[in-house]
């Protein structure tokens, strides 16, 4: 049997995702319902100082009246125990522009700047940085139409742009403030629903190359940021994970014509892990394999793969499904694709424990990460919304 | 041809055991009876009257002859070019199949003095297609292959400019080509000054006559930022500047004829159109303008700087004294608006509908008559039409109008007036009574409302009325001076026929006792009523005695496709012409008396069920031969097969008897009035006897002969793992008792419920495989007294699974059947295999050990048995025997082999039985947990599977008649009427009496 891209490996994600150094993963589509309040409070919560705002206390309240969707497999911590977390709400417009959170860089948020309505055929989006602590946008990029953005680190920005009907990885250079691009999804080579990583100077991506009709073979290229130079570094390999400075691809078995052996191509001498689970998203954090895995779409599983730890699962009865993973070499963090309120946690890879935020309420939280930085959110919340930006304490 | 479920078809009761008694008399039956045709015989002609490119429109008989109106259609793109200066407008109209890698629905359009230029996106590439404007052809198009944003301008001065980008892995190139008289003189590369890189992305350029290039483009430096640049002939930038005041969509660069140069937008905010003008030496921007924004904005023309348009009307804007004049004498009202230089042109499609009414001789077909309609309304597409007092009465919609055109017998016009009083309503039907009065079936389809409309011979509306409860309706008739109609009602579920009173605006029932009702026409001798009903019988209404007659079965003609059949024209009561929608043809039918078909070679063929396209087989044997009839009888429904003991015994024996068992063929076997296949096989050059498995039609025969061939089967046995069952394959009932004894306190069958369609639970056995104690031909039946614990196993494994849907986890359900093997819930599993993927997933997963084909315990430990999809035999009275087998053989085919491996059972040719295995796909299954991958058959499995079905030899008996007689007694014994003994006993008598009565 030819070589296949089995749809049950890693399905499409409809959103963009991605996770780099940096860290952060984010989403290609503006939701328009992140869009509000007119002013913004800071509330400053930690372990030991528990100075609730009346927002909070409503939180709380409602947290009280239902018990977490997940059945938790591992020790749990409060996120105040160990992390500076501090809550902020978010105004209505941002310099008079309607915006969304895109993800996080440092401890500042990525944002979205628009004055088009969501129903035009194309937008423009002007990128920036907003600082929660005063309130002050800084833009990043000028108003590009019909680009996306992905991930970051310290220097580049990574969209997915739409020109002319061509599809592109376009990167932002902030320090020389020019562009350029990465590639052109054209002709036999199409975007997969991975987005790339960032490791230094390097940004890692995976494609489907089309052989015929029918079959199309998963490719990891390498940009290499100094040069501008595109390199094929792994054929029929899918998925570019980088954690601790290692690059980890999923290649191809031939034994049993399955995408389930996990390589080093930083250290080709270290075994390959061979997956044996059912696999719908794959991380890599603090040297672990850590995925979501599903039994046959019954319950979804964040799981250590590396040591066959669960860490967290889904009650089969809910019909709850997880993706869109993320994670770092600190947190891996996903959430409830099927838009149902769940309990907002991120898994902490140096303590093994899930984090729980007990000061937010379940809901349909949307988590980013960078580095030692979080960012935890409702997604589906309307006006006034609120945000728990959090980081590593006594870092 | 779908899996057939025969467990189905045996269990289910269709001739009760007294029925048969009708064939005690069937002497006549013999080797030696002369063979009659079974069914009539049509003869049936394609008139040719209608063809492919045509559309039916109706038709009518009038003495010897037909006349019939039809439709011709043809797309086209009309170009149309308004000359500004002389206020003259040229058309031009191409057929679409002119431009050979046809055309996508946005078309740039330029002319120059000889030719008309299309640009045109079509199946992922762009052509530039040049149309000669003297005479009209279209020239090969230049393809610009992987072109993106590809767009085309005119310098007004007779050269065309392509402008287009490709992208590479990592890069873009822009590129413009400049054609003149259609021949490619210049071609510039300005990739370098629109990079993807650089920020600059082109919108839109213009280039004067000078051959300097302006480009309008956007640049990533800001929102809403644009600039212009000028190159030169070579691609030099010469100037760059920005220009600001653009705002909203629908940005272009348009230019004047005098070569003024515009970059125009739409302000989103105030529905203004600004105008910048720009300085063709440097670029920036000497006057800003505002007007009025219209939908379409396009280059000057004569003194006017740009072209405004609303659809409605054509304005010319000047700009610097901001003035906007009405154009006249521009036609059109296209959205497609370019300008030229001095010209506007404009595009739009169209097609052309050229109706028409010939008359033809009823007899040769030969055109007596040709007439154009309404020659002058081409878009104007014929909805329906009636024929009454010598008039033809057409509705012709065209654009929202519906218009009533009359003509006379020869179809000149004598009046044509506008329909009015709809409501948003389509014309289904028309007719007209005596008085000239019109009536309208009408629907609107978005509120699925059907209404009746009465209107005078001026189409003034008289009374009308809303149909109620009805789902569709599609046809009007006037009969004896009352309006009929037929539709679908939604409170009965069925076809009606009702008379319409309008008086008080209700439908009443008719005398006519025909139901479900499809179509009605008039007979065209008599003006009597003809009617057809759901199942495609023609009837013809006696209105003295209220009676209707049978005059035709549609489906007995095999020639015809009888889906979407209408317009029956009857002429007598052996001739009628119809309309096939599905073959777009005007047949005539006629049926041959006794004497016209004495002469013919006719094989009669009698089928007992749908055989999937048995119908289109038959077509396609009789267009291919002149020398044969293929005449088909369909015995497919109850009261139909009811005849057929009746045909046989008067005559009308078939010469080929097509049954899945509904169709008693044991009768014929035991009387050996069924010809041996097998030396027909043999000795056929076209097949080779050795790529068929043989002893699958054998099991179903007598002897070693093949006298009912089986093209596709299932197998009925019964599964396990060899180190549970061991590898020999077959046990008697004995063997199998054994079996249970010796695993006393294990469950041999599985007891949960089923979940898929392969097995079965035991307790269906019997049922099937009664033929085990049955001799047919001794008309013997001995059961073994190890039968009667069988019968007690059996019905012990019964179980309960009419579980409702809201009860029952099925997950859970499939989880435990999945486990059954695995979590010691079963020994065996009763199983009807018709795919090898199943016999896969049993080895390595649900059994995961080495499968064994065990089979069903038997008397004469048959193993297996072959569940027949349909079997055919030959009669021995067949006339035509080398005819009948060359239709036989064709269900034993590769053609027809290889359909069935695409239907998804087993098929009898071993080459296309071996393609089962390319179908197969590895799969993983996950069992209490763990999860099992399913390779695709090995070699050794194939080996096996391939062995196994070769070792066959049993089949179930599939007739009805002793089907039922097991039937009954086995579910007595099973709903506690009776004990096993008593079972067995009334089974043996029973079974001896009718076989002795079948002799």
């Amino acid at each position: 049997m030819k070589k296949k891209i089995f749809a049950c490996l890693i399905i499409a994600l409809s959103l963009y995702s991605c996770n780099s150094q940096g860290d952060s993963i984010s989403e290609s589509v503006p939701d328009s319902s992140e869009v509000t309040s007119a002013t913004s409070v800071s509330t400053t919560v930690s372990g030991t100082d528990s100075e609730a705002h009346n927002d909070i206390e409503k939180i709380e309240n409602d947290k009280k009246e239902s018990e977490s969707k997940y059945d938790i497999k591992t020790d749990t911590i409060q996120a105040e125990d160990i992390y500076d977390c501090s809550y902020f709400t978010m105004p209505e417009t941002i310099n008079g522009y309607n915006y969304f959170i895109s993800g996080i860089n440092q401890n500042k948020l990525i944002v979205a700047l628009s004055q088009s309505g969501q129903e035009e055929e194309h937008i423009d989006y002007q990128y920036g940085l907003y600082d929660l602590t005063n309130d002050s946008y800084c833009a990043v990029t000028d108003f590009m139409t019909d680009a996306f953005y992905l991930c970051s680190d310290e220097r580049y920005w990574i969209f997915s742009s739409i020109t002319d009907e061509v599809t592109s990885y376009i990167y932002y250079d902030t320090e020389t403030q020019t562009s350029g691009t990465i590639i052109n999804f054209v002709n036999d080579i199409t975007q997969t629903a991975d987005g790339p990583i960032i490791n230094g100077n390097r940004i890692y991506f995976d494609v489907y190359k089309t052989i015929d009709d029918n079959t199309a073979i998963p490719m990891v290229y390498e940009y290499n940021s100094e040069d501008q130079s595109l390199n094929l570094i792994y054929e029929n390999a899918m998925k570019p994970m980088c954690s601790e400075d290692n690059l980890r691809v999923i290649t191809y078995n031939e034994e049993n014509q399955k995408y389930d052996r996990i390589i080093s191509v930083t250290n080709p001498a270290e075994e390959c892990f061979q997956n044996k689970d059912k696999l719908f998203d794959i991380s890599c954090s603090s040297g672990k394999i850590i995925g979501i895995v599903t039994d046959h779409g019954r319950t979804y599983s964040v799981k250590d793969l590396t040591s066959s730890q669960e860490i967290l699962s889904t009650y089969e009865d809910n019909g709850d499904m997880l993706g869109n993973m993320a994670a770092n070499d600190n947190f891996v963090c996903w959430y409830d694709i099927t838009g149902e309120n769940n309990t907002p946690c991120v898994y902490d890879t140096k303590y093994k424990k899930i984090v729980t935020f007990d000061n937010m309420s379940q809901c349909y939280y949307r988590t980013y990460i960078y580095d030692k930085y979080g960012l935890i959110f409702d997604q589906a919340s309307g006006e006034n919304f609120k945000i728990c930006l959090f980081s590593i304490k006594g870092e | 041809m779908k899996k057939k479920i025969i467990f189905s078809l045996l269990c289910s009761v269709v001739l009760i055991f007294s029925s048969c008694r009708n064939d005690k008399n069937k002497s006549s039956m013999s080797a030696t009876n002369t063979s009659s045709s079974l069914s009539d015989v049509y003869k049936v002609s394609d008139t040719g009257l209608v063809i492919d490119e045509e559309i039916f429109i109706d038709a009518y008989l009038e003495n010897d002859s037909i006349s019939i109106t039809k439709a011709k259609y043809d797309n086209y793109l009309e170009i149309r070019i308004f000359d500004c200066l002389n206020e003259k407008e040229t058309s031009y109209e191409i057929g679409q199949s002119e431009f050979c890698n046809g055309l996508g629905e946005d078309l740039s359009v330029c002319t120059d003095d000889n030719n008309i230029y299309i640009l045109s996106k079509s199946s992922g590439s762009t052509y530039l297609y040049t149309i000669n404007k003297k005479n009209k052809t279209v020239s090969d198009p230049v393809e610009f292959k992987d072109a993106y944003a590809c767009s085309m301008k005119t310098d007004t001065a007779g050269k065309i400019y392509i402008l287009y980008s490709c992208y590479g892995i990592q890069d873009k190139t822009t590129t413009i080509e400049v054609f003149q008289n259609s021949a490619q003189v210049n071609k510039i590369d300005i990739s370098d000054v629109f990079s993807q890189n650089n920020g600059k992305t082109l919108r839109d350029m213009y280039a004067d006559k000078q051959g300097n290039i302006y480009c309008l483009y956007s640049s990533s430096s800001g929102a809403d930022s644009y600039g212009v640049m000028k190159l030169n002939t070579d691609g030099r930038i010469a100037a760059d500047c920005e220009v600001r005041g653009i705002s909203g969509d629908y940005i272009s660069m348009l230019a004047s004829s005098s070569g003024k140069i515009f970059v125009t937008s739409k302000s989103d905010d105030n529905n203004l159109l600004l105008v910048n003008e720009i300085d063709k030496d440097s670029c920036d921007t000497i006057n800003f303008y505002e007007t009025e924004a219209y939908s379409i904005v396009t280059g000057g023309t004569g003194d006017y700087d740009l072209i405004l348009s609303d659809t409605s009307k054509f304005m010319g804007y000047k700009a610097d004294s901001n003035i906007t004049q009405d154009i006249e004498g521009i036609s059109n009202n296209s959205q497609n608006i370019f300008s030229n230089g001095n010209e506007i042109i404009s595009y739009e499609f169209g097609t052309h509908f050229k109706n028409s009414l010939i008359t033809a001789d009823m007899n040769s077909y030969e055109i007596s008559a040709q007439k154009d309609l309404d020659a002058d309304e081409e878009t104007a597409f014929v909805s329906c039409a009636a024929f009454s007092n010598g008039c033809h009465y057409y509705v012709r919609k065209t654009g929202d109008k519906n218009i009533l055109t009359v003509t006379d017998h020869s179809g000149a016009v004598t009046d044509k007036q506008e329909i009015n009083n709809l409501n948003n309503e389509d014309i289904v039907s028309v007719a007209v009574d005596k008085d000239s009065d019109i009536y309208l079936l009408t629907c609107n389809y978005s509120d699925e409302l059907y209404s009746i409309k009465k209107y005078d011979s001026h189409i003034n509306l008289i009374s009308e009325f809303q149909m109620k409860d009805v789902k569709s309706s599609e046809k009007i008739l006037v009969y004896d001076d009352v309006l009929y109609v037929t539709y679908y009602s939604a409170l009965d579920n069925k076809n009606i026929l009702s008379q319409v009173d309008f008086d008080n605006k209700k439908l009443n029932n008719t005398e006519i006792i025909i139901d479900n009702v499809v179509d009605i026409c008039l007979d065209s001798a008599d003006d009597t009523l003809i009617l057809k009903d759901s199942r495609n019988k023609i009837y013809k209404y006696n209105d003295s005695d209220k009676t209707c007659k049978e005059i035709f079965v549609l489906d007995n003609i095999s020639m015809i496709n009888t889906v979407a059949t209408r317009n029956i024209l009857v002429v007598d009561d052996s001739i009628f012409f119809l309309y096939s929608e599905y073959d777009n043809k005007l047949y005539k039918v006629k049926r041959l008396n006794k004497s016209e078909t004495e002469d013919m070679n006719i094989v009669s063929i009698a089928c007992d069920s749908d055989v999937h396209g048995l119908n289109q087989i038959i077509q396609q044997f009789n267009n291919a031969q002149d020398d044969v009839t293929y005449v088909l009888t369909s015995y497919n429904d109850n009261e139909k097969r009811k005849n057929f003991n009746m045909d046989i015994s008067t005559g009308k024996v078939p010469d080929i008897i097509i049954s899945s068992g509904q169709l008693d063929t044991s009768i014929f076997e035991n009387k050996n009035v069924l010809v041996d296949l097998s030396e027909y096989i043999k000795t056929d050059d076209t097949l080779n006897s050795q790529d068929y498995y043989m002893n699958i039609s054998q099991s179903c025969s007598s002897g070693n002969k093949i006298t009912q061939l089986v093209p596709s089967f299932t197998v009925l046995t019964a599964v396990g793992s060899s180190s549970m069952l061991g590898d020999k394959t077959g046990w008697t009932y004995k063997e199998f008792l054994d079996f249970v004894d010796q695993k006393e306190g294990q469950d041999i069958f599985y007891k949960g419920v089923i979940c898929d369609t392969i097995s079965v639970t035991p307790d269906k056995v019997p049922f099937a495989t009664y033929s085990d104690f049955i001799e047919l031909k001794k008309g013997a039946c001995n059961i073994d007294k190890d039968y009667n614990r069988l019968l007690e196993i059996y019905k012990s494994s019964r179980v309960e699974d009419d579980k409702s849907d809201e009860d029952c986890d099925k997950n859970a359900l499939t989880d435990a059947f999945q486990a059954r093997f695995l979590n010691g819930q079963c020994l065996i599993d009763v199983q009807k295999i018709y795919n090898v993927n199943i016999i896969s997933k049993m080895k390595y997963a649900y059994i995961n050990d080495d499968i064994v084909f065990k089979g069903i315990p038997s008397q004469n430990c048959n193993g297996s048995y072959v569940i027949p999809d349909f079997k055919i035999s030959m009669l021995e009275t067949c006339k035509c025997q080398d005819e009948a087998w060359n239709f036989i053989k064709y269900f034993i085919s590769e053609e027809y082999q290889n359909k069935v491996v695409q239907d998804g059972t087993f098929p009898v040719k071993r080459s296309s039985f071996e393609k089962l295995y390319d179908e197969c796909v590895e799969d993983d299954i996950l069992i209490n947990e763990k999860e099992y991958r399913v390779p695709v058959p090995d070699e050794k499995l194939k080996n096996q599977i391939n062995n196994w079905i070769e070792s066959i030899t049993s089949s179930v008996l599939n007739d009805d008649s002793l089907s039922s007689i097991a039937q009954q007694e086995i579910q007595c014994y099973y709903d506690d009427g009776q004990t096993s003994e008593e079972t067995i006993k009334n089974m043996m008598s029973k079974i001896k009496l009718y076989l002795s009565e079948s002799k």
